[in-house]
């Protein structure tokens, strides 16, 4: 063998330190390994088996720089600036690369140009053997109890990024720069890679990477690859990694481990990687099954927090656990079984409110059946009541039965009114303020009786409103109600008092022609001063079987429609007052 | 000319016959679905007006049944659908059978009489 006598040649500038020219098995290595057989399309042949790669060593001011040629061609293969210690380790690798040379092949003999490296010849052929006998038989054992102990040593503060940094710092896997794990729950459309090289950071990326690089390492053998495949999102753009892949009961994961360095990892490492997924799988499950616990914990937290009721868990000394007002925060007890689980128990004012809510719920459905189920009679009883109206002479008979086809007809009205009220749609059209009212006046007609309702208008004529009918109705609907029992409530019983009473809708626009402005004033109680702040937000109500949601819906819904809704004091009573926009673009026609 | 109504609703069935008669149509009323198809069967009539809530079956299993006597042209000329539940969803479906579709509650009870005698053509 021609390259058995490696030599050192001492450049003429004294910065060149050596020049180092390999044995051919190792330079056949580092060809295959870093896949220069196919950058330089240099097959495998005899004359490739003669080859020697020169290293060039050269030291700078802030490092080594580092190139390798090859003797045949003399072309420069490789070049890169190298630390001290990343100069180190190339050598080392080499090192090892030759001492597998000196078990196949003869003794190499190591010039003392090495000790520029700090180290002796001794040194180096101490750890030329140390390295050689790990690859011999039961040192790999040693070496897995170790990597346990080392690593579940961390095992009380388990959660990855502890696992990362156990890995990484193990001392056989220090030439790696960069371990990254990354894990994708099955069945979700999204991986996480977990990574740290010198501090931990979480990324996202979508699962069609992920199983692309999952296809890419089941179909390698010896799961050392180049780090040009990676795809984007991954961490080093150069060097080469070492990946396997971590197959779990609910997750599928790689561990990566990225060198930015350009020597390949020696098949220890490899040996290592592989023996650490089986060791770290285990480990892997525990940590990622009590994270998904936490999730589902904290989610169920929020949703028991944002629920719309009050909600409560004690345990059985009815002590407080956890409750969702805002105001306290409390963390739910982890043995949550053992504890009784109530729903607004607390306060019975609490659990009116949530019935209160259910019925309001309910109404809406309730109508909408009520609505079909009556259609059908009510319009027989009119039809019928038309057509015998018509087969009658003129008298008292014919009259009742006119009335009996109004009546029918304005029970349809009431029905399809009401159901209108809790129609979900968004339909703005042109609304006849004035009709509307009245209309609105009729529904209302049970609870404002005895009361006096007087509409005015300011102006001859309403400017054109476009605006949607269901939702303004329900908002001065709900302001009626509340002024009739506001005047219900002061004057009771009594029905001599109400003529008294008054209820008055004023209809007006401001001077720019650009607002409908409606004042709905009435000689009830009035809103006490402590409560100004309170009355439109939602179960505040001063009723005895108020259900404190009426104005907060109409707040809700005078949004909806761009509009605005106050509450002031008059001498008297109350009064709410609504401004709705009216849209400059249509005509000033009058309504 | 013969027209069958089917309307469980008894006083609209009768309003109906009666405009009907008064106008020289010779009109039938059933009030189940069941029947109505017995009817349809034996029976030839120019126009069907057909509830789509009977009592015992929906109206579309009664124009399904139809299915074996007329073509689908036939069952588009001849079927009128009223409902009262015009929600998108049985709208939809009573679209699909092309036929004339009345919603309860009408307000023109002669519109609705003129359909069922002059058809879809003359409005």
């Amino acid at each position: 063998m021609e390259t058995q006598n490696t030599t050192s040649i001492k450049d003429n500038r004294s910065q060149v330190r050596n020049l180092f020219i390999l044995s051919d098995y190792t330079t056949k290595k580092i060809l295959q390994r870093f896949n220069l057989f196919n950058l330089f399309k240099i097959k495998l042949t005899r004359a490739v088996e003669k080859a020697v790669i020169k290293i060039n060593i050269t030291e700078q001011k802030d490092g080594f720089n580092c190139r390798l040629y090859l003797n045949k061609t003399d072309s420069e293969i490789f070049r890169k600036n190298l630390s001290s210690n990343s100069l180190k380790m190339l050598l080392n690798s080499i090192f090892e690369l030759e001492s597998m040379a000196v078990n196949q092949l003869t003794p190499v003999e190591y010039k003392k140009d090495l000790d520029i490296f700090q180290r002796s010849k001794t040194e180096v052929q101490q750890k030329i053997i140390k390295l050689t006998s790990v690859n011999n038989g039961s040192s790999g054992i040693i070496q897995k109890t170790f990597l346990h102990s080392k690593i579940f040593n961390d095992q009380k503060k388990t959660n990855l990024e502890n696992l990362l940094t156990a890995i990484k710092r193990l001392p056989i896997l220090k030439s790696f720069e960069n371990i990254q794990l990354i894990i994708h729950p099955k069945g979700s459309s999204v991986s996480t890679i977990h990574s740290y090289s010198d501090k931990y950071s979480i990324e996202h990326n979508n699962s069609a990477t992920f199983n692309s690089l999952v296809t890419i390492i089941r179909k390698s053998k010896n799961k050392y690859f180049n780090n040009e495949i990676l795809p984007k999102g991954y961490h080093a753009e150069t060097g080469s990694f070492v990946a396997q892949e971590v197959k779990l009961k609910k997750h599928h994961g790689i561990i990566v481990l990225t060198y930015n360095d350009f020597l390949p990892p020696t098949t220890q490492e490899i040996k290592t990687i592989d023996g650490l997924t089986h060791l770290v799988s285990s480990l892997l499950e525990s940590i990622l099954n009590s994270s998904t616990k936490t999730t589902k914990h904290e989610i169920m937290i929020k949703i028991l927090q944002s629920a719309p009721f009050y909600f409560s868990i004690t345990d059985k000394f009815k002590k407080i656990l956890f409750e969702n007002n805002n105001n306290k925060t409390c963390s739910i007890s982890k043995s949550l079984p053992h504890h009784y689980v109530d729903y607004g128990v607390p306060s019975t004012a609490v659990t009116h409110n949530i019935y209160h809510f259910e019925r309001i719920k309910i109404l809406g459905e309730l109508l909408n059946t009520l609505r079909h189920e009556l259609v059908n009679p009510l319009l027989g009883i009119k039809m019928l009541s038309d057509l015998m109206s018509q087969a009658m002479p003129q008298n008292e008979q014919r009259q009742m039965l006119v009335d009996l086809s109004l009546n029918a007809n304005r029970c349809q009205n009431i029905i399809e009114n009401f159901s209108t009220l809790y129609q979900e749609n968004n339909i703005f059209q042109k609304t006849d303020l004035n009709k509307l009212i009245h209309e609105i006046i009729k529904i209302s007609k049970s609870e404002t009786r005895n009361i006096n309702i007087t509409v005015f208008s300011e102006q001859e004529s309403l400017p054109v409103l476009y605006i949607n009918q269901t939702w303004l109705t329900q908002i001065i609907f709900n302001l009626i109600i509340n002024a009739a029992q506001s005047i219900r409530e002061k004057l009771g019983d009594d029905i001599f008092a109400y003529k008294d009473s008054y209820l008055n809708i004023n209809l007006s626009t401001d001077q720019n022609q650009k607002i409908i402005i409606i004042h709905i004033k009435d000689s009830g109680t009035g809103i006490k001063e402590k409560d100004t702040n309170k009355i439109f937000a939602p179960f505040f109500t001063t009723k005895k079987r108020g259900t404190g949601l009426g104005l907060s819906i109409c707040k809700n819904l005078i949004k909806k429609i761009n509009g605005n809704l106050f509450a002031e004091n008059n001498h008297n009573g109350a009064t709410f007052t609504i401004e709705l926009p009216i849209e400059s673009d249509n005509e000033n026609t009058s309504s | 000319m013969k027209i069958l109504v089917v309307e469980d609703e008894i006083l609209i069935q009768k309003s109906i016959i009666i405009l009907l008669q008064k106008r020289g149509v010779e009109a039938y009323g059933c009030s189940s679905g069941k029947e109505a198809i017995n009817l349809i069967l034996s029976n030839d009539y120019d126009r069907i007006l057909c509830d789509l809530m009977l009592k015992d079956i929906t109206g579309f299993e009664v124009i399904e049944e139809s299915k074996k006597k007329y073509t689908t042209e036939k069952i588009q000329d001849k079927f009128i659908i009223m409902t009262a539940y015009s929600s998108d969803n049985i709208l939809e479906q009573a679209s699909l059978y092309d036929c004339y579709i009345i919603k309860k509650p009408f307000s023109d009870l002669n519109q609705v009489i003129n359909h069922l005698i002059h058809g879809h053509n003359n409005e």
